[in-house]
């Protein structure tokens, strides 16, 4: 596939070239020398801010820690055997809930976390993940979540009764967690929110069994994983080197991805252009080429890419606007309206604490979610934890 | 000490495990503490779990280490002890299922009394992200350039 050309220089330090190496699936990656002289902090702090921690372990430990500091290869060591109690922890926590909801006769598909590192790395390390992700039918939210509450989770955001029912009526996901803190559960009824107009449902002909701790778990098909990990990383202004090398190792290992399902799928959803460019930064980041995927020009994809692999190999920030680079990852006119007509008007958890209304007056959380963004400027689109917040 | 016909139940509503490759992981969801037990461990685990009886359990670790059968009692005892302590398991007060002896082998592993390794930090582990070591001159940077490049 080609998506425009471009004269970025990807390869920006030996401390990020070290990282495309480390990202690379099996069937680009060629292990070169480490360079004589590297800035370690620079590579274990761009490491953890991109996600990189557990496949920079993996590609340095696989060459047996050659030219790597006695402190660097230490560090790393005791990051590996946290990820893997970490993610070994959830994994259990999963498959328990996922019983649990069993029980009480509510499907369940978990996606993103173990899932995902089991699909596109076959290995529960390479990832690191904090929380569960867990897609009910919407029709069976409210069950699943009494389900869970006997099984000792409690609410992550405390919300009075009326709160929880509006809450529960305008938002596609509630988080839950055990007191004693442990991993935190979003029970989601749709896999994105309305506010994204993007709304992927499971293929459920094509749903694909995964093996976590010995124990068979349904979880989306290969064709959906890439559609909800490029649109994910797209909502999250595609921060982290790993998310880019989640879609390279999965498009690696899958050789049966049907790519004419892929393109039909996104197209139909307005998330062509996002595939676009998941694909396209797997490409030009890790050598990553998808020769059966048939991509279409598009300037901007290519302006995208750029935009993202210059943010990662030069350690930048992303923009404050985060909404704005979202816009420019939908091709559809009609999906970049309704977003900004959705970010505008539709309540958001902390619209919901601020004023607490009666269930009869609900509907005014619409007319005061403008008045409130105005009131908090411009501003107010960006992402916060308690608000729209694009959380990873 | 228990009796040697005793056997536990593991106590299913707050605890889960799960074999990962070698080592078996049990999680107290009550408490978010994470168990890991390896080699022998995890054969006394495993099959504490399917209900059988300690001395079975001592009997089964005996012959597939070859080590005395009084060591491996006074181990999974102490093993035994522990679980109960931790709150994984409970005395067991349903009639014994008949179940087939499991293979006797060790896969070439040399003997270590079983051990439960206890992690309550787990909670912290999932808030945090960890610090960075310390690197502010390190032994490895040139001493012609601070930047540790050309």
């Amino acid at each position: 596939m080609t998506v425009g050309s471009s004269a970025l220089r990807v390869s920006g330090s030996p401390e990020f070239d070290l990282l495309l190496e480390s990202a690379r699936p099996p069937s680009t990656v060629r292990l070169q020398a480490l360079p004589t002289q590297l800035d370690w902090s620079r590579v274990l702090e761009r490491a953890l801010e991109q996600g990189m921690v557990p496949l920079l372990h993996r590609r340095l430990r696989d060459a047996g820690w050659e030219g790597v500091p006695a402190e660097v290869r230490a560090w790393l060591l005791e990051r590996h055997e946290e990820n893997r109690r970490r993610n070994r922890l959830l994994t259990i926590e999963l498959l328990a809930l996922l019983d649990r909801l069993a029980e009480a006769g509510i499907e369940a598909i978990p996606f993103k976390g173990p899932v995902a590192a089991a699909t596109c790395y076959g290995d529960l390390d390479a990832r690191p993940f904090g929380d569960i992700d867990l897609l009910v039918r919407p029709a069976d939210a409210r069950a699943a979540i009494r389900c869970m509450a006997r099984a000792g989770y409690d609410p992550l955001i405390p919300l009075s009764a009326t709160q929880r029912a509006a809450f529960l009526r305008h938002r596609t996901e509630y988080p839950l967690q055990r007191p004693a803190r442990g991993g935190i559960v979003d029970l989601h009824w749709e896999i994105f929110h309305h506010q994204f107009c993007f709304p992927l449902a499971p293929d459920r002909a094509r749903i694909r069994t995964v093996t976590l701790a010995g124990q068979p778990v349904q979880t989306l098909g290969s064709e959906d994983q890439l559609l909800m990990l490029c649109a994910h990383a797209a909502k999250h202004l595609w921060v982290r080197l790993e998310w880019v090398a989640a879609v390279a190792w999965l498009v690696d290992r899958d050789r049966d991805i049907d790519w004419e399902v892929v393109g039909t799928r996104a197209g139909a959803l307005g998330g062509r252009r996002m595939v676009e460019l998941g694909l396209a930064l797997a490409d030009r980041l890790l050598g990553m080429r998808v020769e059966r995927w048939d991509a279409r020009e598009d300037r901007m994809v290519a302006a995208l890419r750029d935009e993202v692999a210059g943010r990662l190999r030069d350690g930048s920030p992303p923009p404050e606007d985060w909404w704005r680079f979202y816009l420019r990852t939908r091709e559809r006119r009609r999906d970049r309206a309704r977003f900004l007509a959705r970010t505008a008007v539709i309540p958001t958890i902390g619209d919901w604490r601020m004023v607490d209304l009666p269930p009869a007056l609900r509907g005014l959380h619409y007319a005061l979610r403008p008045f409130r963004l105005l009131g908090r400027g411009i501003q107010a689109l960006r992402p916060d934890l308690e608000d729209d917040a694009p959380r990873s | 000490m228990p009796a040697p016909d005793s056997r536990y139940a593991v106590r299913s509503r707050e605890v889960a495990a799960k074999v990962f490759e070698d080592e078996v992981v049990v999680v107290h969801l009550g408490s978010c503490t994470y168990y890991s037990t390896s080699g022998s461990g995890a054969d006394a685990w495993t099959w504490i779990e399917e209900g059988r009886p300690l001395a079975e359990v001592a009997a089964t670790l005996a012959e597939r280490y070859g080590i005395g059968l009084e060591r491996a009692r006074a181990d999974v005892d102490r093993f035994a002890e522990r679980l109960l302590e931790e709150g994984l398991v409970d005395l067991a007060v349903d009639a014994a299922a008949s179940l087939p002896p499991p293979a006797p082998s060790s896969n070439g592993r040399d003997y270590a009394p079983p051990e439960l390794h206890a992690y309550r930090d787990m909670a912290d582990l999932l808030a945090l992200d960890p610090p960075l070591p310390e690197l502010d001159r390190p032994a490895w940077r040139t001493a012609a350039g601070d930047d540790g490049r050309e």
